[in-house]
């Protein structure tokens, strides 16, 4: 139930079933349950159709999650249903030359000649060696039962292989919040915060999770006086909105979390020792190598009891208080404990030390840690349906902003550490987890496991978090040499242009691009665009025709999500699913994208059986008998969603009950919500990480790595604890004088959103999207001024752009929205904005292998143009 | 009979703009046409600055200057305060345009049914609220959605607000939500030095 000031609603809510009825008795029409597809949150929506036609979209007032809220994107979403560029059928390329803006002289073709020509190379790939298949799939609904038809092929190229969302994605955000509280995502606890500090990131005021969920949650806290810090180079919509707004140089938010953890261990001592010693890892011995001390016997990690002056296993029954600090002899080596660990290692991190690199003064530093240590409440119990919870209301959350740099991972386990420190995860006002279990489709909330080790082990359904490693390598994205690499898609279209420079025996030669666009996702065209003419087949399912599908060989036509069928849940504390329904039928010869991956894995054959797409769907959504998809039967999706909500319903509801009801979505309980780790410890020591790395390194000597292939693969950021590692942008290029970032915006999803007329026109009525964002003191100092066109210049792009000046961004830094700058025959995208992407480096310098990201700041410098160019359009 | 009004709370806008798509598509109008606008102002210098997010329509006001200006009796005032434009009678002269201190009139200048969200290439069909809705050359604005709010529903840009900065109700009650807010949290008109008595309020600056 909602709480505080702010419980005043409207008189009425936006369609209540009443007014619906009452609709319908006018003869307006029919009102269709949906959920929105044009970004991943998957909002309840109701679509109104007369006459066979979509004509007004508005938000699902029985929507638990969003209350018939709903945001610009999803009210404008009728602009993909009725846009003239549609692609209306599927098309062949008949120009064998490929290249930006060449006429590919697409024919059309039938579905048959088409899914035949794509089903043939299959069929060859697959016999031959199924990873020459890079299938590119990232369907934002879907993207994980798609990625179940790569791995039913039996590629190790698939879910973002080639586009990668390294670059889009906070993919330390999954990575080490999975490995530190099972949280695929993380979510502030707002009934119970009081203290918010985010850093790049706009949770609750743009992109990121459940943004209209999360808007009127944040705006009820601000309400009841939380307090909202913002750490981001620019003022972001969250920073122009918060209590306070630390302007941070690109890439150093790691340097003022050390610095924080700093004042929490060395200066303040305000953490939360109890929950240390019984629920993390700290209290456990590490020797020398820093690897856990453990017991002869038993194999357990050791903890120092101080009470009995030994060391014992960390479960057994006799255990005494652990220890903390100090140096101790066990197993007859010296060891400390993990926290001692983190207290030596970060000595050096002061405030001060932070302030020289990321410009945030000392004092504030100092003070905010102080703030956030106090707010934290460390002691504190509130009672939820009669048990006790710890009560930690303060929150670090971080994400894009501070996440896809280098030194990325680094930062979020810091963010992590300072968690861990307070006891603030998985409890009542700190950040709670949506786990990666079986709930996601409709399923139970499941608890998290524990190792033999006592520490957290995280459900990781449809997702990996660990590759093994193989010589040759077998991931174009170099996974086998980043074995906790999230996803380095970006990296693909590099390797496979010389696949033996990195080991490889094999040369990928087809290309599936399902809902991707390599060219706004990726960095550097050039390499783009050398790699998508290298390969013999490259197919795109799609909606429209992009800067991608001009290397396209086939492209077919894909229905939009008014079309389309899906059952999802994608919030963190409800179970149940939503409903996507195809409001109308299909317009033009347009098929589902899942149906298209059907066809082909039949035609392909590798449909049925206990290696075909239906048994990887069985796995994926958890299906089992007696409701799961039988191996020897072709079903349409609509078909399989069927399957999966009678599964997960235990029998009692099917899809048209969805299509009917459009969700039944309810809270889960509080022991489903919080403390899902239950007894399970916490890692302040990231062991796994450490151990991760050892093993890859004596893999990448055993193998000679580095000798045969001249490959310096970076395994020093494996470490058990943060610690300070630049971003390469940080030492390179003085010529360049502007670090450039990009950022999202509530009404961009991705490039996704600049076809959509609606959104652009207000797109370029903001003061700032469509600009090329500089510091006013700066430009003064430059002499630029705003409005002037000017060439974006670095060493991989030059890209023509328009300064906007503001007060609210870093001195040396650019500000450029992602999602504009498309280079595309559609008229209402091409030509607007700014691509920043194209200035990013594909390469392993600016890769953070750990984690798995892209470094999205790059250094250019502004060159006023002059001519022609200078003219606006 | 109630007399509807609206409060905007500056502290939860965000400027995300759903208000402005939710009234666009749901009054059909054309591209350059904004019945709801929000402007963002930065206030303050590096590093002290924030950014204010102002939602504006309509003001629907007591003393409404462009139904005084009107010379054909096309603006006029419904009995529960919702200032309407009756286009059968707008002779198009625009003299409440200039007469609005707000800003919050607009000449339709060309047919808008048959020109859609691609400027006429393939128009969406035309929403039955809003087909022959408007005409050319007649001087339009916001209604409050009075036809929602006929049926019990609240203005379009109100139900959609994710931060529910919009807040719709009955002035005439004292325990309405916007009434309440009116009086605890200092609810201001825009412009009062303008004397138009408007029904719409701003909380939280």
């Amino acid at each position: 139930m909602r709480q505080g000031v702010w419980t005043e609603r409207p008189p009425e809510d936006s369609m209540s079933d009443a007014a619906i009825a009452d609709q319908r008795e006018t003869g307006n029409g029919r009102w269709v349950r949906s959920h929105c597809q044009q970004c991943f949150n998957a909002c309840g929506i109701r679509v109104e159709v007369v006459d066979g036609n979509p004509v007004r979209i508005r938000g699902d007032a029985d929507d638990p999650n969003t209350h018939g809220h709903l945001c610009a994107r999803g009210l404008a979403g009728l602009a993909k249903f009725y846009d003239p560029q549609r692609v209306k059928t599927p098309l062949i390329r008949t120009n064998p030359e490929k290249g930006r803006r060449v006429d590919p002289g697409f024919r059309e073709a039938t579905w048959d000649e088409a899914l035949d020509l794509v089903a043939a190379k299959l069929r060859t790939i697959r016999a031959d060696n199924p990873n020459k298949l890079i299938a590119s799939l990232w369907p934002y609904e879907k993207y994980v039962q798609s990625s179940a038809w790569g791995s039913a092929f039996g590629t190790a190229n698939t879910g973002f292989s080639f586009s990668g969302v390294s670059n889009q994605c906070a993919n330390p955000n999954h990575f080490v919040g999975m490995i530190t509280h099972g949280a695929l995502v993380e979510f502030p606890d707002l009934t119970h915060c009081r203290y918010l500090i985010l850093l790049g990131s706009e949770y609750g005021f743009g992109a990121n999770q459940s943004f209209v969920r999360a808007a009127r949650e944040l705006a009820d806290a601000r309400d009841r006086g939380l307090k909202l810090v913002v750490v981001d180079p620019r003022l972001s919509v969250a920073a122009g909105k918060a209590d306070e707004w630390l302007p941070i140089k690109p890439a150093t938010d790691l340097a003022f979390l050390l610095g924080f953890i700093h004042v929490l261990v060395h200066e303040d001592r305000s953490y939360d020792a109890a929950w240390l010693r019984t629920g993390t890892n700290a209290p456990y011995l590490l020797g020398p190598d820093r690897n856990f001390v453990t017991d002869p016997d038993s194999g357990k990690p050791l903890i120092f009891d101080e009470t009995a002056g030994i060391a014992r296993p960390y479960d057994d029954p006799a255990l005494g208080r652990p220890a903390l600090e100090g140096t101790y002899t066990a197993n007859g080596v010296e060891c400390i404990p993990a926290f001692q660990h983190l207290v030596n290692e970060t000595a050096g991190n002061t405030p001060e030390w932070a302030e020289s690199i990321c410009d945030i003064p000392a004092g504030t530093i100092r003070r905010l840690a102080k703030e956030f240590a106090e707010a934290s409440s460390v002691g504190a119990t509130v009672a939820i349906d009669g048990v006790d919870y710890p009560l930690r209301p303060a929150c670090l959350l971080s994400y894009r902003g501070l996440q896809a740099h280098t030194n990325g991972t680094l930062a979020m386990m810091a963010q992590e550490t300072v968690m861990v420190l307070m006891g603030a995860l998985g409890v009542p006002g700190g950040l709670v987890a949506k786990s990666m279990d079986a709930r996601r489709f409709g399923g139970r909330p499941q608890l998290m496991t524990k190792g033999p080790d006592g520490i957290v082990r995280p459900h990781a359904t449809g997702w990996h978090l660990y590759t093994e490693f193989s010589y040759p390598p077998k991931s174009l994205e170099l996974r086998d040499y980043g074995p906790l690499a999230l996803d380095m898609g970006h990296l693909v279209p590099l390797t496979m242009l010389e696949p033996e420079k990195y080991g490889f025996d094999y040369s990928p030669e087809m290309l599936l691009i399902y809902h991707s666009n390599p060219f706004t996702n990726a960095g550097h065209h050039e390499v783009v665009a050398r790699a998508l003419k290298k390969l013999d087949l490259v197919v795109s399912i799609n909606i429209y025709l992009d800067e991608s599908t001009d290397y396209a060989d086939v492209v077919l036509p894909e229905s939009t999500y008014l079309e389309r069928f899906n059952l999802i849940n994608w919030t963190y504390d409800m179970q149940g699913l939503q409903v996507g329904q195809p409001v109308v039928e299909p317009r033009y010869d347009t098929r589902d994208g899942m149906d298209i991956l059907i066809e082909l894995a039949d035609r392909a054959g590798f449909l049925f059986g206990e290696g075909g797409f239906n048994a990887a769907l069985n796995r994926t959504l958890g299906l089992s008998p007696p409701h799961a998809l039988a191996l020897d039967r072709k079903y349409s999706y609509a078909e399989v969603l069927d399957v999966q909500a009678r599964c997960h319903s235990r029998g009692e509801r099917d899809l048209a009950w969805y299509c009917e009801h459009g969700n039944d979505l309810r809270p889960v309980a509080p022991d489903e919500k919080y403390r899902m780790y239950r007894d399970a410890r916490l890692p302040l020591y990231f062991n796994s990480i450490k151990a991760a790395g050892d093993e890859l390194r004596r893999n990448l000597e055993t193998y000679k790595i580095a000798e045969r292939h001249g490959l310096e693969i970076d395994t020093s950021p494996y470490q058990g604890v943060p610690f300070w590692q630049p971003s390469p942008v940080h030492g390179e290029d003085g010529d360049y004088d502007f670090y450039v970032i990009s950022y999202k915006s509530y009404m961009t999803t991705y490039g996704d959103t600049a076809t959509n007329p609606l959104l652009m026109s207000l797109s370029e009525r903001d003061p700032y999207l469509m600009k090329v964002v500089i510091n006013a003191h700066t430009a003064r100092k430059k002499g630029l001024r705003d409005g002037d066109v000017v060439w974006v210049e670095s060493r991989y792009a030059r890209e023509r752009g328009v300064v906007g000046l503001t007060e609210g961004i870093h001195p040396e830094t650019a500000a450029i929205s992602g999602g504009f700058g498309r280079f595309t025959r559609h008229p209402v995208a091409d030509g607007k904005g700014t691509l920043q992407n194209a200035h990013l480096p594909i390469d392993l310098a600016h890769t953070g292998m750990l984690g798995g990201t892209m470094e999205t700041v790059a250094r250019v410098r502004l060159v006023r143009a002059r001519g022609k160019d200078a003219r606006t359009h | 009979m109630a007399r509807w009004g609206m409060v905007f709370s500056l502290a939860r806008c965000i400027g995300c703009n759903a208000c402005v798509v939710a009234c666009k598509t749901e009054n059909r109008l054309p591209d350059d046409i904004y019945f709801t606008r929000t402007f963002v102002e930065e206030v303050g210098t590096f590093p002290e600055v924030r950014r204010v997010y102002i939602p504006t329509l309509c003001n629907h006001c007591e003393d409404a200057p462009c139904e005084k200006a009107c010379p054909s009796g096309a603006t006029y005032t419904r009995d529960d305060g919702i200032v309407m434009v009756d286009q059968d009678r707008c002779i198009g002269c625009s003299a409440c345009a200039v007469a609005c201190p707000y800003d919050a009139r607009s000449m339709i200048e060309e047919p808008n049914d048959n020109r859609g969200l691609f400027g006429g290439a393939e128009a969406p069909p035309a929403e039955p609220d809003a087909v022959d809705r408007w005409r050319a050359g007649t001087v339009v604005k916001c209604d409050f959605c009075s036809r929602r709010v006929d049926r019990g529903l609240s203005p379009a840009c109100v139900a959609v607000c994710p931060t529910e900065a919009r807040i719709f109700g009955d002035l005439d009650d004292p325990e309405s939500a916007p009434s309440r807010l009116v009086r605890t949290r200092n609810g201001a008109p825009p412009l009062p030095e303008k004397n138009t008595k408007p029904k719409v309020f701003y909380i939280d600056y």
